[in-house]
């Protein structure tokens, strides 16, 4: 009874309808979120939201318990339906049954056994029905039930590398500033494994020196574009009167803009066999080495400024306050590194920033004072300005995750699969012989499978 | 070249790649009335035009994605201006490879012309059309083959929508002459189900390059976020249809419900659920997009 509730495709239509409903609701309900910032935030139906954990649906008893249910089901049917691809016997049809098949096709050879042996197809069955003419069965492609059970075992194992990340993963922030080596560790006490062990007393793992990492920031560096800045009109008439012609397309009198391009960090790895690793890593370009990785987050910028004659240094894109003034000051990001240009030529940007000053108590109310060049002086609300220095910290994080490289295999397990099963083709031909006439069936599977093609090979052999 | 020649020459080229996108547009708006005409009329001979029609706007279209490619030195989906223009072409070529193993159905064009129609405006008057380099967070293979992938498997899905719906509406008995708008019998529903074959794979290589581009950007290869799930639920959506096309009861009106909402969690993916997380104020990853 529950061999047969598990192994049918009823069960996992309703499971997969069940799972859908819940992935709704993890995007209508804000994941993560305190409960108590949910209701003073207006939140509705609290004690379903409270009971039920939507705020966390994709860890919750409900959502764990739909997944486990879905991969006894996929485990089920994978054992179900190897048994009966292990014991698949191909059974001719019969011969008048054949015959008088609404599809099937005549051909006046009898030479059409070696004709489908040419085109690639392989002899798998062959029947002698009594009296009448043996039928055969020839096959062409890969056996599209394989494929079915491949993809699947490829879903099952793409559960288990997502379990497996959930429950082991863990990511970390690391600010590196040049000569300011940072030691990381794989450890982590955040994961949900550490936290299950600790909810159930078990002594919490000692931090191992073989497995911390020394990072030393070498080079940072960012890149701009220059980008093309075009006065397009926000109004739907005037876009619809650019379309027409009636109005003309401007450049911007700004000119053009600086679009990031790229940062990049080079750094030394010292690993725990302390052996130094040179490595570069930028956006969209991790560095791997044994199951740490590394990505480029971002930066931060610090500016060493003269302010009155005195010396301190501010967080660009950080609020900062100058003794004896109301209100406060704020630097725009830091712009230096390469600039590549539209003519095809590069440019070294130097250092600037833009000063703003923000009155006190209305922030909504910043004000640009101006660009501050290095070693350029601004006076503003009566206070100068100068640009001294600045640093520039590389942003990284690191994580490690023994369930990706899983999730990675399976992926390759369901595409190779599902493209091969959804678009390949495969052909089963019977076939008999009666006198001089061949009865042939042709079935098919796979978006390529085009039967009327493998008819005019037949024909063109028999003509040739 | 100064920088103002350089200004200026993108400033023209853009103004022509504008006057050829509304021009698309317009075609397409053009096949969509031909379209209600015939649905009106079910004269054979406009129906042939809304076919005609849709092939010389795609030849249109063709051109419009080769200027963009040349003005930006780059294919062109980099961002939602850009992608919905994809879609709107993918779904035509879609609809007219199809169209050619038809026997003289020409009606699914109707809808059709009129989606590519709502994208192609959509794109014209909500979003902006100036060519910015590339930000560093899409500068990823992974990011290009997802989202050539993406927009193929949608384009499929309009179409299968099309044949669904029409299927639906006007479908003819089996065995007997053909109704107001041809064949539209069983052998033509089998379309619905192939198409569904065919995109269903993309999608999916879709959402894997999606989480590998993830997962060398951000460390990860799958966050929950809104965009990431509604893809989920597309996948799971057609892969119930597919499981429903071999439960026996289930192969018809089911499976064609099915399809149909499919249809509608694509179009939530892609554009609804910017919608969705502007509402509520939800925080996403994928804010380059919306």
């Amino acid at each position: 009874m529950l061999y047969r509730f598990f192994s049918s495709l009823k069960t996992s239509v309703y499971i997969l309808v069940f799972l859908c409903i819940l992935f709704l609701i993890g995007t209508i309900f804000p994941q993560g979120e305190n409960i108590d910032d949910y209701i003073e935030a207006g939140g509705k139906y609290v004690p379903i939201v409270q009971a039920l954990d939507f705020l966390d649906i994709f860890m919750s008893p409900l959502f764990i318990t739909a997944t486990f249910l879905l991969l006894l089901n996929l485990a089920f049917c994978l054992y179900d339906r190897l048994k009966i691809y292990l014991k698949i016997k191909r059974r001719p049809m019969d011969f008048q049954a054949l015959k008088q098949h609404a599809k099937v096709i005549t051909f006046n050879n009898g030479n059409l056994t070696n004709q489908l042996r040419n085109i690639g197809f392989t002899l798998k069955e062959e029947t002698e029905d009594g009296a009448d003419p043996g039928v055969k069965i020839f096959e062409k492609g890969v056996p599209f039930w394989w494929l079915s059970w491949f993809y699947h075992v490829g879903i099952i194992l793409a559960i288990t590398g997502f379990f497996l990340t959930s429950l082991l993963a863990f990511e970390k922030d690391v600010l590196l500033y040049p000569g300011e080596p940072e030691t990381i560790s794989l450890y982590s006490e955040d994961t949900r494994w550490n936290m299950f062990r600790e909810w159930l007393g078990r002594a919490e793992p000692e931090l191992r020196e073989d497995d911390q990492y020394e990072l030393s920031l070498q080079e940072f560096r960012t890149e701009y574009y220059q980008g093309l800045k075009i006065d397009y009109p926000g109004e739907k008439l005037d876009r619809l009167a650019l379309g027409a012609g009636i109005k003309k397309l401007e450049p911007s009198r700004e000119g053009f803009s600086y679009m990031p391009k790229m940062w990049l960090t080079r750094l030394n790895v010292r690993k725990p066999d302390q052996k130094v690793l040179d490595a570069a890593l930028w956006v969209n370009r991790p560095f791997r080495t044994g199951s740490l990785t590394l990505y480029q987050m971002g930066f931060e910028q610090m500016v060493t400024l003269s302010v009155g004659g005195e010396e301190m240094e501010v967080e660009a894109r950080m609020p900062f306050t100058v003794e004896g003034t109301e209100g406060k000051f704020a630097l725009g990001s830091l712009r230096l590194g390469t600039l590549y240009k539209r003519d095809g030529s590069r440019e070294e940007i130097i250092p600037v920033t833009s000063l703003y000053y923000i009155p006190e108590g209305t922030p909504s109310a910043k004000e640009l004072i101006g660009e501050l060049s290095l070693g350029g002086q601004l006076n503003a609300k009566g206070i100068s300005f100068k640009f001294m220095d600045y640093r520039e910290g590389s942003y990284l994080s690191y994580r490690k995750d023994p369930g990706v490289w899983i999730v990675g295999l399976a992926c390759l397990f369901v595409f190779l699969g599902l493209i091969v099963r959804c678009l390949g083709a495969w052909y089963r031909i019977q076939c008999a012989f009666e006198k001089n006439t061949a009865y042939v069936l042709i079935s098919t599977r796979g978006i390529l499978a085009d039967r009327d093609r493998i008819i005019r090979k037949l024909h063109r052999a028999k003509t040739a | 070249m100064t920088p103002e020649e350089i200004l200026l020459r993108d400033a023209l080229l853009l103004s022509i790649e504008l006057k050829l996108y509304w021009f698309v547009a317009l075609s397409y708006g053009v096949c969509f009335f031909i379209g209600v005409a015939y649905l009106i009329s079910s004269n054979p001979g406009t129906g042939k035009a809304l076919t005609w029609g849709l092939r010389i706007t795609a030849f249109l279209h063709t051109l419009l994605i080769l200027f963009r490619t040349y003005e930006g030195m780059r294919p062109p989906f980099q961002n939602l201006y850009e992608t919905l223009s994809w879609f709107a072409w993918f779904a035509n070529m879609t609809y007219l490879y199809a169209q050619s193993r038809w026997k003289e159905v020409h009606l699914p064009g109707f809808l059709v012309a009129g989606i590519a129609m709502a994208a192609c405006l959509y794109s014209l008057l909500t979003r902006s059309p100036v060519i910015a380099p590339v930000p560093p967070a899409l500068q990823s293979p992974w990011y290009e083959a997802h989202v050539i992938t993406a927009f193929l498997s949608y384009a499929v899905f309009v179409v299968s929508f099309s044949v669904e719906v029409c299927y639906l509406r006007f479908r003819t008995p089996p065995g007997t002459t053909p109704g107001m708008f041809g064949f539209i019998d069983e052998g033509f529903r089998r379309w619905t189900h192939r198409l569904v074959l065919f995109g269903f794979p993309f999608l999916t290589f879709a959402i894997f390059s999606g989480a590998a581009w993830a997962n060398d950007a951000w460390g990860r290869y799958w966050s929950w976020d809104p965009k990431e799930t509604w893809s989920l639920i597309t996948w799971t959506v057609y892969a119930i249809y597919l499981h429903t096309k071999t439960i026996g009861k289930w192969k018809d009106t089911p499976a064609s419900v099915l399809n149909m909402l499919g249809f509608v969690c694509m179009i939530m993916t892609f554009l609804g659920i910017n919608w969705l997380v502007k509402l509520l104020n939800i925080p996403s990853l994928h804010t380059y997009a919306v």
